[in-house]
């Protein structure tokens, strides 16, 4: 099977931040420069890479070596690039530190829990930028989220990775559902058709789920 | 799904999370294995001892009555501290009796019988301040060692009650004496529940029980109700009434109201957000932050409703100082802020209803999350009963023990409230040091110092070339000034040029990518403009206001490299204008460079 992993855009020397999620961790950081190079950075061995980052609280947490996939979600600052060029890299610390606390804020939009590996130690509340900083991070945290939304929606699909939902795979898996129409008029409208796998043996049920109501198995 | 997913989507794919969760969780319960139950037993007077310690002072022990005569839905609560004979305000143990009189909507003797029951059963409403039905019993019991009450329900009086820890522990058995009231307390109580319900708890025996003084309690409570009361007592539609008196007998004293107070100022606070400090009066309080942490979830998975959360920075106390330039209606503002450590941190407000005061909430290597410097800020966390589990509130509803993740969480998201809390102190500090007409102000420091090459002493008259590049020079000076007055003009400045020539000037219009610019003027000579957008600038020089000695320093170390900049191009005739242009743009690339670089390394670390 084939399936697309996504496509990154831009250009070089512009700004950008950029969040790396797993199951359960998550990284957000700033770049002056097209985020594929901090990204490849990311997966390193430098001692500020997410990866090693991650390796190091797995050990400490006592868990496997992580074997899951990353999610990468890049955004652009068109805003930040209006600023005066020695102040871009300060506007941009100061939108990846709003992030940090948005991403905080709406921590149930990004489940399971994802405990930040970056740390924003840095910063300064004198400068002053062309742009408005907490709703630029809500925006930006709001188009990651969507963006999160859309993956887990396209995992779920292809059935890669059920562990995405926070389910504990010795008791079921969600193995499939149907995907119901965007912007239904009504929420009790839509209905799930669910494929729900059972106990070790992987016994499939057929349920069905109305939205409001109870899941119920055949 | 489309390109991206609407928050609706989400909110229907994280609905059907929950419900699969829930499903499998049941399915789990469900299979357990049964067991079989052993009745186990309890000493009566033991577990009153202990409830009696939960660890309230008088006036918490006070406020857990009053919440429960807040979920009685009283509009008129009245405390009385009465005196024991020979006792003053100022003597420790000096209360006879403690009573807490209201309006709300009375017990009947089922009711009261189950209010005395260690953890009674009610349906509380939700939002309500009560919760375990333990209150009144542990409260009371650290108060004093009887607790009595006497309530009126649908016009209809009760007779009294009382929970007496002695009797309890004489006959090791939970039970409450029940007494017709005597004539006497039946006119009393006529007076005292005028309308139709309400009920008198009465704690006495407080003689039994080690405590602070009446006084010490009263100014407490006078001090605390309003605050931790506040969107009861402001309430617009039906406004709670609480009052407080001290007295020797229970026909004398006068009640005092409490006023309703808002520690935050939010009303002020919400007329300043995005705090910067060109803009910065010295005066009004900051809404630093004022967000919903949508990021909890119960032990279901299932969402929590968003938590809200404030934080207001105010002036340093010191900015009412008589030092201090503020006029003395602003002077009174900062000084009605009441900033003090006890004052600051976080409060933590439970169904409307404060019960923490200025907590600094430990992180997990024992520092607080707000430290005894951060004075000048104070953190508003509204909460919810359905909240209690994952905060761990404990049974006084007084105490929460927040885990180590959670703080975690609430660190990132206070990080960037604390920061500017800490350069409002920072910015506080440096307007106090300002100096007023005393001199010191860059422009009177160089009136009298030369701007002579000296490379040029005693050559007598200047070449040619150098008076054409000073006429050049002098020519952009000219268009710059008007630049900057349009610019002062767009700003709402005051446009009239000062008396003195300003030889030092901050702009937002100097050439990206250099700190300073240098000029000069045919009649004034040399003048340096500085870039306000600089980081440099707003980071560090901006931090010394004018006419402070780190200031004047500064501007001094500038204008020297300005005047050093402007004499080399004007005199050094024998090396080409272009050549000295690229040089001196490289000069300046090199020290906004480094510069910038300075202040990247150098920024606060948290």
């Amino acid at each position: 099977m084939i399936s697309h992993c996504g496509s990154v855009w831009g250009s070089t020397s512009s700004s950008y931040l950029y969040a790396i999620l797993t199951n359960d961790f998550a990284y957000i950081g700033e770049t002056g420069n097209l985020p594929t190079a901090r990204w490849g950075m990311h997966l390193s061995k430098s001692d500020s890479s997410f990866k090693e980052k991650l390796i190091k609280r797995h050990k400490a947490l006592g868990l496997p070596p992580f074997n899951g996939e990353f999610l990468y979600i890049g955004i652009y600052c068109e805003d930040i690039d209006k600023e005066n060029s020695s102040l871009r890299k300060f506007a941009r610390l100061a939108l990846e530190n709003a992030i940090h606390q948005e991403f905080v804020l709406r921590q149930n939009s990004f489940w399971p829990p994802k405990e930040l590996l970056s740390t924003t130690n840095k910063g300064s509340s004198r400068f002053t930028f062309q742009f408005d900083v907490p709703a630029f991070a809500k925006e930006a945290v709001s188009k990651m989220v969507a963006e999160y939304a859309r993956y887990i929606t396209i995992v779920s699909r292809t059935g890669l990775q059920h562990e995405q939902y926070g389910f504990q795979s010795n008791i079921a898996d969600c193995a499939e559902y149907t995907v119901p129409k965007a912007n239904a008029p009504q929420k009790s409208s839509i209905n799930f058709q669910l494929l729900l796998k059972f106990g070790s043996n992987g016994h499939i049920k057929k349920c069905s789920y109305r939205l409001g109501g109870e899941i119920n198995c055949k | 799904m489309g390109a991206g997913a609407s928050y609706a989507e989400q909110e229907i794919y994280a609905e059907l999370q929950n419900k699969l969760i829930n499903y499998f969780f049941k399915k789990d319960i469900m299979n357990a294995i049964p067991s079989t139950t052993v009745p186990v037993h309890f000493d009566a007077a033991r577990v009153c001892e202990a409830i009696a310690r939960i660890g309230y002072e008088p006036y918490t022990a006070v406020m857990d009555l009053i919440d429960n005569a807040v979920t009685a839905k009283s509009s008129v609560i009245s405390i009385s501290l009465l005196l024991r004979p020979g006792k003053t305000l100022k003597m420790r143990n000096g209360v006879a009796k403690y009573q807490v009189l209201d309006n709300g909507s009375g017990m009947d003797q089922s009711e009261i019988l189950n209010a005395f029951t260690l953890g009674s059963r009610k349906a509380y409403q939700p939002n309500s301040l009560s919760k375990y039905g333990m209150g009144l019993k542990s409260a009371g019991l650290s108060l004093g060692s009887r607790i009595s009450i006497i309530s009126k329900k649908n016009g209809s009086l009760s007779h009294k009650y009382t929970f007496d820890i002695k009797e309890i522990e004489s006959r090791n058995e939970l039970l409450v004496l029940q007494q017709e009231l005597t004539a006497e307390e039946t006119v009393q109580m006529s007076v005292y529940l005028p309308g139709n319900s309400g009920t008198l708890i009465e704690i006495s025996g407080c003689e039994d029980v080690n405590q602070s003084s009446p006084g010490a309690t009263i100014s407490k409570l006078r001090d605390r109700l309003g605050v931790i009361y506040y969107s009861f007592l402001s309430n617009k539609t039906s406004p709670l009434i609480i009052r407080t008196r001290v007295s020797v007998d229970e026909s004398s004293g006068e009640f005092e109201n409490v006023q309703a107070k808002d520690l935050l100022f939010l009303e002020k606070a919400s007329l300043h957000t995005a705090w910067t400090p060109d803009t910065y009066d010295y005066a009004s309080p900051y809404l630093v932050l004022n967000e919903q942490w949508n990021g909890l979830r119960d032990k279901d998975n299932a969402p929590l409703p968003p938590i809200s959360i404030q934080a207001v920075a105010f002036p340093q106390a010191s900015m009412a100082d008589d030092k201090s330039p503020l006029s003395l209606e602003e002077k009174a503002f900062v000084k009605s802020y009441g900033v003090s450590r006890e004052n600051s941190g976080f409060f933590i407000y439970r169904n409307g209803r404060l019960i923490r005061w200025g907590d600094g909430l430990e992180r997990p290597n024992g520092k607080p999350l707000v430290t005894k410097d951060d004075i000048n800020i104070r953190i508003r966390f509204e909460i919810q009963d359905v909240h209690d589990d994952v905060l761990h509130v404990d049974v006084s509803k007084q105490r929460l023990d927040i885990d180590d993740e959670i703080i975690a969480a609430l660190e990132q998201i206070v990080s960037g409230a604390l920061r500017t809390a800490r350069e409002i102190r920072a910015a506080c500090k440096e307007r106090l040091k300002e100096k007023h007409g005393d001199g010191q102000h860059f422009n009177e420091s160089v009136r009298d110092v030369a701007e002579d090459d000296p490379q040029e002493s005693g050559k007598g008259e200047p070449s040619p070339l150098t008076i054409t590049r000073q006429g050049e020079k002098n020519a952009e000076a000219q268009q710059t000034l008007l630049l900057i007055k349009a610019e002062d003009a767009a700003d709402g400045a005051d446009t009239e040029e000062p008396k003195a020539f300003q030889k030092i000037r901050y702009s937002e219009k100097i050439p990206y990518g250099q700190v300073w610019k240098p000029y000069f003027d045919s009649i004034e000579g040399v003048f340096v403009c500085v870039n306000k957008n600089h980081p440099f600038y707003q980071q560090f020089i901006s931090r010394f206001v004018e006419g402070t000695s780190e200031r004047l320093m500064l501007e001094a170390m500038i204008f020297a490299c300005a005047l050093a900049e402007n004499n080399v191009f004007i005199n050094e005739t024998g090396t080409d204008q272009q050549i000295l242009d690229r040089v001196f743009r490289r000069f300046h690339k090199n020290v906004d460079q480094f510069l910038s670089d300075w202040t990247w390394e150098n920024l606060e670390d948290e």
